[in-house]
């Protein structure tokens, strides 16, 4: 080693070694500050037990509220977001099943979180691909694809039936012993090995409950510690590639890691992975160079598209809704259909998607000061400068300061009147997104509806549900437009206007 | 098996599968296309072959929309025979809105063009045109943030903008509207009929998402509330909205109502990223992994079939098949360059550089449509150390990125952060480790680690030049807020919601109406005493 390099090797290590320490005696400065500040603030007065006591309890008392406060501020992002990668209470769980569970839509379900199959198939396929010569990788692969695999679908399995994993083989009992094969085929093979696969599971889960939980210090270690095994297996397989393929290769696979850690499971974020993935995928399994079983992968593929073309078809022709008979003619739906070929203008279409509501919708955009609640709805979109005049309170984080502040609800429609609020607007199905285990948004929208319940304050402008007037089984049912009675049609929305 | 019983909406569409005939008619059309591609367009008779062309597949397409709509009709609302002055509207409609649409989509090409020509790029042919219009769409989005600050985005500043440049641009621009429409299509010599169907299957998909645009107004969720609000909003205003995080695709989408006030092509827009994403993929697929056709069209299908972005391509309009076509021309752009370095071309640190500035520029534009573009920029840093320094690198990067990610807190957006009880000390691990990879590297390859190094400082820096706009107007607009959250949020206009203000305005409120209250009391006192006392007037006056 020249002289020259050498020094430049050692001033290198010094410089790392002296930003490592700076960083982290900044960082333990920061800790033992504040714990200086305590104790200082401890030592300053000598106290008797009692008051210690007492201290220690507004100090618990706070803290908890501070929580709380926490709680409450993070709730909404905890309904909203955090439900496309679900609850369960393993949190190395939580982010290892996230491939699984957006595949098989085990926390959200809908046309709209719906990737297919293939990245999730294939995946393993390619990889084994190109360990035919190299078996103790292969072997290795299915190893972790089955462990895998157990651990995502018996946790699947608790979180979309929501019951805990110890009642989960009693159920599939119950169902292998209640149906037919013949009636339910796919189901109950699928009972089976779910069956099976908990068996392995179980082991795995008894080790993770040791380690992680709803939280822990072991999740982000984990990941990084499986990305890097899985790095090493990857720049196996495609070794062969030049380094300039291998980069987009690894550029996929790292944008596929970072969307594991901040996507919260949401599939759009990660749209590229999807397309790039295909195309990888698409390379790989098209691959044909003369080899059987690349023929017979090949064959696969090929009879997996077919098949995913014509479901895609059959269900693209049904408008991606939920399929009834009825809703399976809707490849269009009617006042589109009117609008484009003339018959209908603008508000007609309005006025038959969100009927009632133009009224209403005029009346707030006439009186273009006044201020509006809104929780969901699509209304904005039709309010003049609605950004600002409305205040959003999707989650109901703010109508639950509201009633904490205020003590009844005659004084909550007061104080929105007082702040410049005249109308609210509500979606009647804002509770229907929550997955929270402890439901916390639905508890809040019945307290909201609670809060709107023969409230002599405001006064109901318009909405699309129906309520029946008359007992269940009157031979003629009287119908009217209402929030609260027996419901007819449910509905989507409802303009009240403060008095 | 899995899958299929996680999804029963497929099995229950087969079984409720209402659209035989239609379908029958598909199939017939379909067999007529492959009889048609085997017996005249592959063998390019003279006859024949030019009628194969953007145009007569936009009037196929415009058939495919005629009869699925009159079936729906017949299904639905009771139609019997066809209504040919319903057609007659529809067909109006459509070409008005691919007209309109097509308008946009040449100006951004046009401006794509001159752009490109001024950075020199050596470009394949394939994806010039992509490229192009994504550059296009990203200089637009760029003037019409400055016009926004000065609320000039008004049609009659917009569309003589971008007809000139139309002109300006006529030698590169006329060819590719006569190349789009009337030149006939160069057809692959290995096309089968695989590939034929899979085209035609795109196609029908296509059309019927296209058709279902054309409404008044958005049904999706985000769109109503969040990204199509925003176009109209920046239409009402003129100008640009205050408040979001930034909103790059929306400004482009609001062209559909600053340049034709039209909901219509706001929406088609916010779908067109979905659109143009399929021809990235076709070109990664076939010119780039030199897939064949047949399969390269067959993945193209497969994706666009994907629920999720059929859902996104009609009915939830958001922006994030924009920001897919924009990572996917970050992709094209890296492999341009990897060609680029591959070829035995000179001067290759000085074109690796306008490359390097180009990712950037793409890079902060993508981030500028959504945040979570981030992740993809920490990707392509660690692909480019990968290509210069090795895996090793690459590893150090993504030691470097957890410690970035994990320092400005952006596990904390979604409010993950709080389940991570060990996050300081992985933070700093990661750090550490990543110095470590880099101080070796830096000693054992000196000249790539530098130069490396340097490229991934001017890729930061093109990265944050799109962003520095939204930057400053958030900066402004939160008055002087420097916060990750200022700065990348803004400060909405929407009302406050301080408890405290609303506790305050209602005690004033209270107040105002106890005194109101009182006074009412004092003066209805007042009137009694006034009433009294004129009764006792009157009442002495009747005594006098």
């Amino acid at each position: 080693m020249s002289i020259q390099k050498h020094i430049f090797l050692k001033r290198s290590c010094i410089l790392l070694c002296m930003i490592v320490g700076m960083l982290l005696s900044y960082s333990s400065k920061a800790e033992s500050f504040q714990q200086n500040k305590k104790t200082n603030t401890e030592q300053a007065k000598p106290k008797n037990k009692q008051q210690k006591k007492t201290e220690q309890k507004e100090t618990n008392t706070k803290q908890d509220q501070k929580n709380r406060r926490k709680a409450a501020n993070d709730a909404p992002i905890r309904e909203e977001i955090q439900r496309y990668m679900g609850y369960e209470p393993i949190l190395t769980e939580r982010y290892m099943t996230i491939p699984y569970d957006i595949t098989m839509n085990t926390n959200m379900q809908g046309g709209f979180v719906d990737t297919g199959y293939y990245l999730f198939m294939f995946l393993p396929v390619i990889l084994l691909l190109g360990f035919t010569k190299k078996p103790f990788y292969g072997i290795l692969i299915m190893l972790f694809s089955i462990l895998y695999i157990s651990v995502a679908t018996t946790s699947a399995f608790s979180v979309k039936r929501k019951i805990q994993i110890k009642f989960i083989v009693p159920n599939i009992d119950n169902f292998i012993n209640a149906v037919e094969f013949k009636d339910y085929p796919v189901s109950l093979a699928c009972a089976y090995v779910y069956k099976g696969l908990y068996k392995i599971y179980m082991p795995i889960y008894r080790g993770l409950s040791k380690i992680s939980g709803p939280k822990d210090q072991v999740t982000y270690p984990i990941l990084a510690t499986l990305f890097l095994l899985f790095f090493f297996v990857l720049q196996k397989r495609i070794r062969h590639l030049d380094k300039y393929k291998a980069s987009l290769v690894y550029l996929l696979y790292f944008f596929c890691f970072i969307w594991l850690v901040l996507g919260s499971g949401i599939i759009w974020y990660g749209y590229l992975m999807l397309a790039l993935g295909l195309v990888f995928l698409t390379r790989v399994l098209t691959n044909t160079q003369k080899s059987w079983l690349r023929k017979g992968v090949l064959g696969m593929f090929v009879f997996v598209s077919i098949l995913w073309i014509m479901m895609g078809y059959v269900y693209r022709i049904a408008n991606h809704a939920m399929v009834t008979p009825d809703t399976a003619k809707l490849l269009f739906d009617i006042p589109s259909v009117k609008y484009q070929t003339g018959v209908f203008d603008r508000n007609d279409v309005i006025n038959t998607l969100l009927p009632g509501a133009d009224k209403a919708l005029e009346e707030i955009n006439k009186n273009g000061e006044t201020l509006v609640y809104r929780i969901g709805t699509f209304f904005p979109y039709f309010i003049y400068k609605n950004d600002k005049r409305i205040l959003e309170d999707n989650q109901l984080a703010f109508f639950q300061k509201l009633t904490q502040q205020f003590q009844n609800r005659t004084s909550i429609a007061e104080a929105l009147k007082a702040s410049g609020y005249r109308y609210i607007l509500v979606d009647l199905n804002t509770a229907s997104i929550d997955k929270t285990p402890e439901r916390s948004l639905e508890k809040k929208f019945m307290s909201f509806l609670g809060f709107l319940y023969n409230n002599d304050s405001i006064e109901l402008l318009a909405t699309n549900r129906v309520i029946t007037l008359t007992p269940p089984d009157d031979p003629n049912p009287i119908y009217t437009h209402g929030v609260f009675g027996n419901i007819h049609s449910p509905g989507t929305y409802a303009i009240y206007r403060i008095k | 098996m899995d899958y299929w019983q996680n999804h029963l909406q497929y099995i229950l569409s087969f079984r409720f599968f209402q659209y035989a005939d239609l379908s029958i008619i598909f199939i017939l059309l379909g067999g007529g296309l492959l009889f048609a591609h085997h017996k005249y367009i592959k063998k390019r008779s003279k006859d024949y072959h030019h009628w194969f062309n953007g145009m007569t597949l936009y009037l196929f397409s415009l058939f495919i929309i005629i009869l699925s709509v009159y079936f729906f009709q017949r299904k639905v609302m009771n139609v019997t025979f066809p209504l040919p002055l319903d057609y007659i509207y529809l067909s109006w409609n459509v070409t008005q809105i691919a007209t309109y649409t097509f308008m946009i989509v040449i100006a951004c090409y046009a401006m794509g063009m001159y752009t490109l020509g001024t950075f020199r790029f050596l470009i394949h042919k394939n994806t010039r045109s992509l490229l192009a219009i994504g550059t296009g769409i990203m200089m637009w989005v760029f003037i019409m943030f400055v016009l926004g600050l000065f609320d000039q985005l008004k049609w009659y500043v917009m569309l003589p903008m971008m007809g000139l440049f139309i002109l300006i641009t006529g030698k590169v621009s006329f060819p590719f509207i006569w190349n789009i429409l009337f030149r006939p299509i160069k057809l692959n010599f290995h096309l089968n009929t695989l590939g034929v169907l899979s085209f035609y299957i795109l196609l029908i998909i296509i059309s019927l998402n296209f058709v279902q645009l054309i409404i008044p107004m958005p049904k999706g969720w985000d769109s109503v509330s969040l990204y199509l609000n925003i176009s109209s909003l920046i239409h009402d205003y003129a100008g640009l909205v205050k408040g979001h995080q930034p909103y790059n695709w929306s400004l482009f989408m609001s062209l559909g109502f600053v340049l034709f006030d039209k909901t219509e092509v706001a929406m088609v827009l916010s779908s067109l990223g979905g659109f143009l994403s399929i021809f990235a993929i076709y070109h990664l697929c076939a010119h780039w992994l030199k897939v064949n056709v047949n399969y390269a069209l067959l993945c193209v299908l497969i994706f666009y079939l994907i629920p999720s972005v059929a859902h996104q391509s009609y009915l939830d309009l958001k922006v994030d098949l924009g920001l897919l076509f924009t990572m996917l021309m970050i992709v094209v752009l890296l492999v341009e360059w990897w060609a680029f370095l591959q070829s035995d071309a000179e001067d290759k640190v000085k074109v690796s550089s306008r490359f390097v500035i180009m990712l950037g520029l793409f890079t902060g534009f993508a981030f500028g449509i959504k945040l979570t573009a981030l992740m993809l920029f920490f990707a392509v840093v660690g692909a480019m150390w990968y290509v210069y320094n090795g895996k090793v690198a690459f590893l150090a990067i993504f030691f470097l990125s957890n410690f970035a990610l994990l320092l400005f807190k952006l596990d904390d957006v979604p409010r993950l952060r709080q389940f991570h009880l060990g996050a300081e000390t992985f933070m700093w691990s990661m750090l550490a480790l990543g110095l470590l990879i880099f101080s070796w590297l830096a000693y054992s390859q000196k000249y790539k680690f530098w130069y490396t190094f340097r490229i991934s400082v001017l890729y930061t820096c093109f990265f944050l030049l799109p962003i520095l706009p939204w930057f400053a107007k958030n900066y402004v607009e939160t008055g002087g807020d420097l916060s990750v959250r200022g700065l990348t949020y803004g400060k909405k206009q929407m009302p406050g919601a301080s408890i405290a203000d609303f506790q305050k305005n209602w005690e004033k409120m209270r107040a105002e109406e106890k005194r109101k209250r009182e006074k009412r009391k004092r003066e209805l006192l007042r009137k009694e005493k006034k009433q009294k006392q004129k009764k006792k007037k009157r009442k002495k006056q009747k005594e006098e």
